[in-house]
């Protein structure tokens, strides 16, 4: 590592979270982000430009270079695999984004790619950092409503263009989008494991594509806890911000209700007849981000691991094996 | 002039009471309870005479009609006697609590030449009909998801009884009906239904909170909730289709707000909010013009007894751990209901 400053490559733009997560190594004084490769040159020289930085058209170009020490992969989920392992080979850190891969197998050779190389694996998880959400955490750790029972758990947002409901490059639709992030904010929150999943899927809001739009899930943790998640692809274009994330915990002792993206100011806007929220909270990005420079930078252990990113693909592959079987479905590391 | 007996003085009871007693061409003329000084209290208020004596009260010359707003387990038995006393018969929801019971009252009505409407006042409700009468437009497209929610406080806090699953048929049956007798008049029949509830919970106590995932024939993906876990009383309905989205939420469309020092929750019953007409005059309203012209209830009997049905394969599901195809239950002492469902949503929009 050159002078303590971590120096960060990023594999592929496919995934535009990559954007947000270049603006915040921008503002982190510990890290430096050098090169971009993508292997579409358009895409990737258009990024490289914009950030100032080399593109490489071939990830293995980036990975072979000296002075990169990390990576972050934002590529289709279906080649999350190919890079993370590669990066592992090449004994860089790696920033996963979610979902961490789109079959079982996938994951757990990346973990242990990752583990046998001796580098840090972390999967993108920002929800995890986001501000409502640790508040509710915090709020469940004291005991604001005694013991959890039941939760009720939106994940709401806009199909979101291109490869993602591709079902080779995605892996899925709206269930493989949307449900590991509460999957793993549930795990995390209520510190219990999915046991069984039963979901409903469906593809209703846009004809024609290979994929589900529609994710009704309900989840069993082990100790009986039950949770209903819906992860569709349902807010109309009209819908006056992208989509959200609610989570309202039933306890024996009260109820609290979360909703991490109501954090808004209301623009009526007649310039161009829209109504919009803009956003006035930061989100979990950069402290998402930040957490993996410290790991990278100093060895210790990630916020969130490959294993977490795991866990959370479970939970997708036993929904879909639900969805077809129509029955509740086990988890399999459970 | 229609001279109606009211059964039951409680909480309902006293709505229904007043509700009628503002109807042209409607006279409480029988306040009827088992506790004697809740039917004097509520008629005097309706200026109406007052009897403990349930069945003396039915088979008077001077009531035509019954409202039956007693607790739901005693529900049949006061229709049938109302049925063979030649009257016809509103009833509170849940129209029964098992499915035999049910098809018992409706069979008991037939063949006394009587009429039986159920009280699934949400379709009634004007924001309901509403998106009812969107949803027949086409406002949302093709339907994907719909979500509803009704939350309360636990009721046993109000009226023991409600805390006894064999006398209120426990949350779902209860107060789960309401929305999936709404969605069942607004998508038609259930395909699949799969459900979890906390009372199947040992560690839950008395507070209960259940949802059920619904596969409608059409394709549409329902999420139901209820809950006895809150604080106050909210519902809200969103339907996400491929062309919009239609939404309501209780606790938003607010008109009318007090708050006052000290004052808390909520009332457990019936939402106030500045109407031309209340939910519950409306249905009253709609049973006597329906008595009156001789045109099918919104919400008979048979209606009641499916959305009972579609009630009973949640509880069961949730009971169980596994789906439930409603139709085999429904199906298994003959079909309930004759394709209810969208289409009798023209009456009320036209
Ligand atoms: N549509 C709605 O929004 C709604 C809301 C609440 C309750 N309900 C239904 O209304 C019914 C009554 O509920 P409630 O909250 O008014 O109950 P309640 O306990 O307030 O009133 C019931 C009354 O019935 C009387 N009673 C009991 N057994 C009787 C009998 N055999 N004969 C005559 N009177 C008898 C009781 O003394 C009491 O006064 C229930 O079926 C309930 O499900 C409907």
């Amino acid at each position: 590592m050159s002078g303590g400053e971590l120096r960060v490559g990023i594999i592929s733009f496919a995934h535009l979270h990559a954007v947000s997560y270049a603006g915040c190594l921008a503002a982190i004084p510990d890290a430096r982000l050098v090169a971009i490769a993508d292997d579409d040159p358009r895409r990737g020289t258009t990024m490289a430009a914009r950030f100032g930085v080399d593109y490489a058209s071939d990830s293995a170009e980036l990975l072979a270079r000296p002075d990169i020490d990390a990576v972050i992969v934002t590529s289709e989920n279906a080649h999350h695999a190919a890079h993370v392992i590669a990066a592992a080979a090449a004994g860089k850190h790696v920033l996963c984004e979610k979902p961490l891969a789109t079959t079982r197998e996938d994951a757990l050779t990346m973990i242990a790619a990752c583990r046998e190389a001796g580098v840090v694996l972390q999967t993108a998880f920002p929800m995890r950092f986001s501000p409502p959400v640790i508040a509710l955490r915090d709020a469940i750790a004291a005991g604001a409503v005694g013991e959890p029972l039941a939760v009720m758990a939106t994940n709401h947002g806009r199909m979101p263009p291109g490869w993602f409901s591709d079902p080779i490059l995605a892996g899925g639709g709206a269930i493989m989008d949307h449900t590991v992030h509460v999957a793993d904010l549930l795990r995390w929150i209520l510190g219990r494991e999915v046991v069984s999943v039963y979901a409903e899927a469906a593809t209703r809001m846009h004809p024609g594509i290979a994929v589900d739009d529609v994710g009704m899930l309900l989840l069993t943790f082990d100790g009986g806890l039950f949770a209903s998640l819906d992860a569709s692809w349902s807010r109309p274009a009209t819908w006056p911000t992208w989509g959200g994330l609610t989570i309202e915990v039933v306890g024996d002792a009260g109820v609290i209700a979360m909703d991490a993206f109501n954090q808004n100011v209301q623009h009526y806007d007649d310039r161009d007849g829209t109504y919009r929220l803009v956003p006035w909270g930061q989100g979990g990005d950069p402290t998402m981000v930040a957490t993996f420079v410290e790991a990278a930078r100093t060895g210790s252990p990630p916020p969130v691991t490959g294993e977490d990113g795991l866990r959370a693909l479970e939970v997708v592959l036993a929904a879909y094996v639900s969805a077809a079987s129509h029955r509740p479905e086990p988890c399999p590391s459970s | 002039m229609m001279r109606v007996a009211i059964v039951g003085a409680g909480s309902l009871g006293s709505v229904h009471a007043r509700a009628a007693a503002s109807l042209p061409g409607v006279r409480v003329s029988w306040v009827a309870d088992i506790d004697r000084e809740r039917a004097a209290d509520l008629a005097g208020q309706v200026g109406a005479s007052a009897s403990a004596d349930v069945g003396g009260v039915l088979g008077r010359d001077d009531v035509d009609a019954v409202v039956v707003a007693v607790p739901t387990d005693r529900h049949r038995e006061v229709v049938e006697l109302a049925a063979e006393s030649g009257k016809h018969v509103f009833c509170e929801k849940p129209l029964a609590l098992t499915l035999p019971g049910a098809r018992a009252m409706i069979a008991a009505c037939d063949r006394a030449g009587v009429r039986l409407m159920a009280g699934q006042v949400v379709r009634f409700f004007p924001e309901y009909a509403r998106i009812g009468a969107l949803l027949r437009e086409g406002a949302v497209g093709r339907v994907a998801t719909v979500r509803a929610r009704r939350l309360n406080v636990h009721p046993g806090s109000h009226r023991s009884w409600y805390a006894d699953p064999a006398r209120s048929g426990g949350l779902i049956v209860d107060l789960m009906i309401h929305d999936l007798d709404t969605l069942r008049w607004y998508f038609g029949e259930a395909e699949r239904v799969m459900a979890h509830d906390l009372s199947t919970r040992p560690s839950a106590g008395t507070l209960d909170y259940a949802v059920a995932t619904i596969r409608f024939r059409g394709g549409e993906v329902g999420h139901v909730e209820a809950s006895w876990a809150h604080q106050g009383f909210r519902t809200s309905i969103e339907v996400a289709g491929d062309a919009g989205l239609l939404r309501h939420d209780s606790q938003e469309g607010i008109s009318l707000r007090t708050e006052r020092p000290g004052s808390k929750g909520g009332d457990y019953l019936v939402p106030i909010s500045p109407a031309e007409e209340s939910p519950y005059r409306a249905e009253l309203r709609h049973f006597f013009d329906r008595l009156a012209d001789g045109e099918p209830f919104l919400t008979p009997g048979e209606e009641a007894a499916a959305s009972l049905a579609l009630a009973l394969a949640v509880r069961d599901s949730a009971r169980t751990g596994q789906p439930i195809v409603p139709e085999s239950i429904v199906l298994g002492d003959g079909p309930v209901v004759p394709g209810a469902g969208a289409g009798s949503l023209a009456e009320v929009t036209a």
